[in-house]
């Protein structure tokens, strides 16, 4: 019986050492920092064409204002910040040189806001998928995980969670 | 070839496609009609049958044009409330749904929403970014107008400083939309609440004199009556949101342990990015939310653009069965010259060639259906966005676009595609039968 509970607990043990290894994982790819500026929950929607936005929650942690201004990726041509705008009826994305965020506050990138614009995409993004990408900062740039949702998504599969 | 594609600049997308769409009519043409000309007997035959062509040709017209309005209504009510909401690129309110604070700002549909108080109205006003912080106070009415409660700022910045008259100096003083039935000096007494059920006599003595009209702006605040915050917050018995010492001052600051409350704040910025930053600095868990009207429209016509597709199929659907029946009527007409056909097939005529004659009879009363359609749809759209802005005071206006043109390209292919049929069984009927009759 004692024998048995040893083997159930070292299984155990085993098993959220993997969990906790895994969410330390998940963590990494959910957050990047630089200087105690932080990206959590970077994301795209899945999509064959040759261009997707880029949303996530910007922190600044750090003692001193931070201003974005762009990005780069290696698997598209460009990245530009742009805003969400409405003209005649029709969604257009409009170029913002650049968004100061000061310390202590947070920025959202997200749909039907602010975003990082990819062009020129040299592939299909697919569901589950994970894109590199640089966030272009008056720190410096800034590595992106970005996550891959599906097509229609909203938010992060893991929007909410905090790190 | 997908990166080729969408390289290219739109209009020159939608002129490719609308010649994808016709190319296979043209392409049917040029084999039907390679070798023959057909035209002067075709002639003939519209001339002989004119009373019933023409009636084919309205119902086509008709039925095209329809559709097309349709499309081209739907649309112009996309950019009609789209242009609605230009002045108000960000709206602050309590948290709530943002649809309905939108309805209630943008297009003065108010409803019961819970109010944001002086504090946090001072946090929006103060902001180094933000450049106007309009309160707005809704509930009174003066027939058929609603009175709104704002400061003298947002009035000049939604008529784009285009006032006839003046701006209010005192809170007795207002200024009309430019469709509201007063004139410049006109009085009124503005009653509690909206249509029937308004009370009349609640605010009795509150009388106000209209001291200046607003440029027209093609929106729902066109039939508004715009009147100093602090009047709407009098009359009912709140206050003026201004200390003891400043009671008489009009506008902002305010004094935020006696600011009454306010629904929802009107909130510009200067700089474009400014307005982004300022979404996500006010979007506060149980404190504030803050949104773009846009943002709230642009979700809707997701919707409506599903619900645009489906009015396309139909459109074309209807348009084709439209077709069908009217290629059934043509196939009955040239029952009535199928003696005519007969001999000229018994004079040795080629077969191609009568199936010529009969397909470009056909293709005819298509053709100037489509043509006559595209009138129809243009005029029907002006009618319909005449009706839309008078019963809605948002302005609408709907000329055709590259979609309807599509459309109506399809429509064209796919009928001279199936007017092909009438001409085939025209063809095997025997020769000799159609000779007697």
């Amino acid at each position: 019986m004692m024998r048995i509970l040893v083997v159930v607990f070292a299984l155990l043990t085993a098993f959220a050492a993997v969990a906790q290894e895994q969410h330390d994982h998940d963590h990494d790819d959910h957050v990047s920092e630089l200087a105690g500026f932080r990206a959590v929950h970077a994301w795209a929607r899945a999509t064959g064409s040759n261009s997707a936005l880029i949303f996530m929650e910007l922190e600044n942690g750090s003692a001193a204002p931070v201003t974005i201004s762009g990005g780069e990726s290696t698997m598209a041509a460009s990245a530009r910040l742009v805003g969400f705008a409405l003209k005649n009826g029709r969604e257009v994305w409009q170029d913002i040189p650049g968004v100061p965020i000061k310390p202590g506050h947070a920025l959202h990138l997200e749909p039907h806001g602010l975003a990082l614009l990819l062009g020129g995409l040299s592939t299909q993004l697919k569901e589950g998928d994970e894109l590199k990408a640089r966030l272009h900062t008056s720190l410096g740039d800034l590595d992106l995980h970005v996550e891959i949702e599906g097509a229609n998504a909203t938010h992060h599969s893991h929007a909410g969670h905090s790190h | 070839m997908i990166a080729l594609w969408e390289n290219l600049p739109a209009l020159t997308q939608d002129i490719l496609f609308t010649l994808l769409l016709l190319s296979p009519s043209f392409v049917v043409g040029v084999f039907v009609l390679h070798g023959y000309a057909p035209w002067p007997l075709v002639r003939a035959i519209l001339w002989r049958f004119r009373g019933s062509s023409t009636l084919f040709v309205l119902l086509i017209a008709i039925s095209v044009g329809m559709g097309i309005g349709l499309l081209a209504q739907e649309r112009g009510l996309r950019r009609g409330t789209a242009h609605a909401a230009d002045k108000f690129d960000l709206v602050v309110s309590a948290p709530g749904s943002e649809m309905t604070v939108m309805m209630a700002s943008v297009f003065l549909k108010p409803s019961d929403m819970p109010l944001l108080d002086g504090e946090t109205y001072n946090a929006i006003a103060n902001h180094e970014n933000v450049s106007i912080a309009a309160p707005l106070a809704f509930g009174d009415s003066y027939g058929t107008a609603s009175v709104i409660g704002t400061t003298a700022q947002f009035a000049r910045y939604l008529a784009d400083d285009h006032i006839e008259g003046r701006m209010w100096q005192s809170a007795n003083e207002a200024l009309a939309g430019a469709l509201v039935p007063l004139a410049v000096g006109d009085s009124f007494t503005p009653a509690h609440g909206h249509g029937d059920s308004a009370e009349e006599e609640a605010h009795e003595g509150a009388d106000l004199v209209v001291v200046g009209r607003l440029a027209p702006t093609g929106t729902p605040w066109d039939r508004a009556i715009l009147v100093p915050v602090e009047m709407v917050w009098t009359v009912h018995g709140l206050g003026t949101g201004h200390d003891p010492q400043h009671r008489d001052q009009i506008g902002p600051p305010f004094d935020p342990q006696t600011f009454p409350g306010t629904p929802a704040v009107v909130v510009r910025s200067e700089a474009l990015w400014a307005n982004y930053a300022l979404r996500s600095e006010f979007t506060r868990d149980r404190e504030t939310m803050a949104f773009f009207p846009g943002a709230v429209l642009a979700q809707l016509y997701q919707v409506l653009g599903d619900v645009r597709q489906v009015m396309s199929i139909m459109a074309v659907v209807t348009q084709v069965l439209v077709a069908a029946a009217v290629l059934l009527g043509l196939f009955i007409i040239s029952r009535l010259f199928h003696r005519q056909i007969a001999l000229l097939r018994a004079l040795g005529a080629p077969a191609r060639f009568v199936f010529s004659v009969v397909w470009s009879f056909g293709a005819t009363l298509l053709v100037a259906g489509s043509a006559l359609g595209l009138l129809v749809g243009f005029g029907s759209a002006a009618v319909l966005s005449k009706v839309v802005t008078a019963r809605t005071d948002i302005f609408v206006t709907a000329p055709l676009g590259m979609s309807e043109l599509h459309l109506l390209a399809g429509f064209v292919s796919i009928t001279l595609l199936l007017s092909l049929l009438p001409a085939a069984i025209v063809l095997r009927q025997p020769v000799v039968p159609g000779l007697r009759a």
